[in-house]
């Protein structure tokens, strides 16, 4: 029931595989996404690196290279736009977002293959993921992590406050770039295994989770790693004993963690701050008595 | 002062929404208008009725929703009318999205000749309104016997039974069976007859030998195999199946449409029937996933091979179409 699928499926171990590195991933970028607020420009790269997909299809290149490219364009395209233009961040990236997609569904609407299958690069083929595809997963995940130490102590000074980050004598943008490139690293790994559109779930709702419950960087990645890598195989059972599509299955999975967690917080603070109250209440009581 | 400013800001203010409301009116009544002169009916009648006078006459069009039905319209009508085809060939006819362009072409045909069983997801709407307003729009689906999915019955038991809600409707995969093209053949003559006012009874007759001989060669083909049993992309080789005594085991989607997602149950289902009917090949193709049915393929030690049901693909005509699919289903079966 709970093991037995993995055990009789070759697909569903490359799936559980393959979906488990992308949680890993994940919770390393996510978290600053998380912490630094960049969902949006999170999504736009989930988003953008779409017409570099199709296109790289088309013409039979990994798809991975493409959505490089995209990725870049992207990047480039939003810091240029809120640089020269005095236009806010969320705009230029809106901008870019919306063009990069509409010319991915472009390519894609008259493609003369079926390479190049829109559906399947917003949703993923993690039923078809392969051992090759574990290796350039494995290697985002090694390039996203060595990032994450490298720029460490940068990084948290800009999740906190881009003021303390200049004035300790990092460079916001240089590592704003770097973070953004992480993100990116992320995303165009994990297209082939979750979709460029459920991508953006792994990213946010295990982080988000782990930023719930822990204080401390590591211990927030920690927390979304272990979250996700549970979603990745409560959604491969859903979707084999349910016959649901599997991507959506894990990323919802994630989501309903996240909500769960975040009741029980709510929970929890609720009990304490009334444990307080009536314990100050105690105190002032048992104070008059004594008087 | 003030209150005038006041007031001028706030006629200025009415005046844009007045302006805004007037605008939207004006659009609203444009392209109601544009809706009463693209009715396809009465500018094709006046085209034809001039054409029919004068002396060079302007071909009718006719609109074919996708190729492999646009072959077979074609080698009816011959060079007395325009074919035109709406899906190109090479794209998938479930998920095509149209052009205004392909709108067009559509709502100005003399016929729209389209599959009928809910097929062209992406033209519904506008094959909708050609009904609608009275055009002309040949459904082949109405003019054959479709094939349903009854529950459990007899489509290899399991896949259809777990899955059969997939199966909304009735199969609109008609055109990869001839036998099932032959029956509609007659309909599709009278219909083309009546749009471009020609007599097509001789190229009728011809194209039916053509279809009875490749008929016969299907058979022949399939029956050389001994064993048949199908596992396809989607469920596309219903009526194919069905006609040439072939097994539809199962489809990684279980699906009469490439628009549905495989998941992992159904897929654990069909290692299982693949193993059970020891089916030696998977017949993939167009919005199924080739990286699915690859890993699939790879891990049960069975060949995973690209067949063309849905288009064309570069072939002559509909006979070549066939013969070249039914011989790539014979080589790897073999």
């Amino acid at each position: 029931m709970f093991i037995e699928p993995f055990v009789d499926n070759e697909f569903l171990r490359l799936a559980l595989a393959g979906g488990v590195l992308v949680a890993l991933t994940c919770a390393v970028a996510g978290t600053f996404v998380v912490l630094r607020g960049l969902a949006f420009v999170g999504d736009a790269l989930a988003h953008g690196v779409l017409p570099g997909i199709a296109t790289a299809l088309i013409f039979g290149v990994s798809g991975i290279i493409g959505a490089a490219f995209g990725s870049l364009i992207m990047m480039a395209g939003v810091s240029l736009v809120s640089r020269r233009f005095r236009l806010s961040g969320d705009t230029a990236i809106g901008l870019l977002f919306v063009g990069m997609l509409a010319l991915g569904v472009m390519i894609t609407s008259r493609s003369r293959t079926f390479v190049g299958d829109l559906s399947r690069i917003l949703f993923g083929e993690l039923l078809g993921v392969t051992s090759r595809d574990l290796i350039s997963q494995v290697c985002a995940l090694m390039i996203v992590i060595a990032i994450a130490i490298i720029a460490r102590r940068p990084f948290l000074l800009l999740s906190v406050d881009e003021g303390l980050a200049s004035s300790s004598g990092f460079s916001v943008r240089l590592f704003h770039n770097l973070m953004l490139t992480m993100i990116a690293v992320t995303v165009v790994a994990s297209f082939q295994t979750v979709g460029t559109l459920l991508v953006l779930g792994m990213l946010i709702a295990p982080a988000a989770t782990g930023a719930l419950f822990a204080r401390r960087i590591s211990t927030m990645m920690i927390v979304a790693a272990v979250v996700g890598s549970f979603s990745t195989y409560v959604g491969l059972l859903v979707s084999y004993h349910f016959d649901l599509a599997a991507g959506a299955s894990i990323v919802l999975t994630a989501v309903f963690i996240f909500a769960v967690a975040a009741t029980y917080t709510e929970i929890i603070k609720t009990i304490k701050t009334k444990q307080s109250n009536e314990h100050e209440h105690q105190h002032s009581h048992s104070g008059a008595h004594i008087r | 002062m003030i209150l005038i400013i006041d007031s001028v800001v706030h006629m200025r203010k009415t005046n844009n929404l007045v302006s805004a409301f007037v605008a939207l009116i004006v659009l609203a009544s444009c392209s109601s208008a544009s809706d009463s002169t693209s009715d396809p009916t009465s500018t094709n009648e006046s085209i034809i009725e001039t054409t029919s006078d004068s002396v060079v006459a302007e071909l009718p069009v006719i609109a074919v929703t996708y190729s492999v039905i646009g072959d077979i319209v074609s080698q009816l009508v011959g060079d007395r009318a325009n074919v035109k085809v709406v899906v190109p060939d090479g794209q998938d006819p479930h998920e095509f999205q149209p052009s205004a362009k392909d709108i067009e072409i559509i709502n100005n045909a003399a016929l729209v000749v389209s599959n009928g069983l809910e097929f062209e997801e992406g033209l519904e709407e506008v094959l909708e309104s050609i009904t609608d307003s009275g055009g002309n729009n040949f459904m082949v689906g109405e003019h054959i016997t479709v094939r349903k999915i009854e529950d459990g019955g007899e489509h290899g038991g399991e896949v259809a039974d777990d899955h059969g809600d997939k199966h909304v409707g009735g199969d609109p995969h008609l055109w990869l069976s001839p036998a099932t093209m032959l029956e509609m053949l007659p309909s599709l003559t009278s219909a083309l007859s009546e749009a471009t006012g020609a007599d097509l009874s001789a190229e009728a007759t011809i194209l039916t030998t053509k279809l009875q001989n490749l008929d016969q060669e299907v058979e022949l083909i399939i029956n050389n195999l001994g064993e048949c049993n199908l596992v396809s992309g989607h469920d596309e080789l219903g009526y194919f199946a069905d006609q040439y005594g072939c097994k539809v085991i199962g489809a990684i989607i279980p699906s009469f449409t490439t628009t549905s997602e495989a998941t992992a149950g159904e897929l654990a289902d069909l290692k299982k029937l693949i193993q059970q009917y020891k089916v030696p090949a998977i017949f993939t193709g167009l919005g199924t996933s080739q990286d699915v049915a690859d890993q699939l393929a790879s891990e049960l030690g069975v060949k995973a091979v690209t067949l063309s049901t849905h288009y064309l693909d570069g072939a002559a005509n509909y006979q070549e179409f066939i013969l070249k699919m039914v011989n790539q289903i014979a080589e790897a079966l073999g």
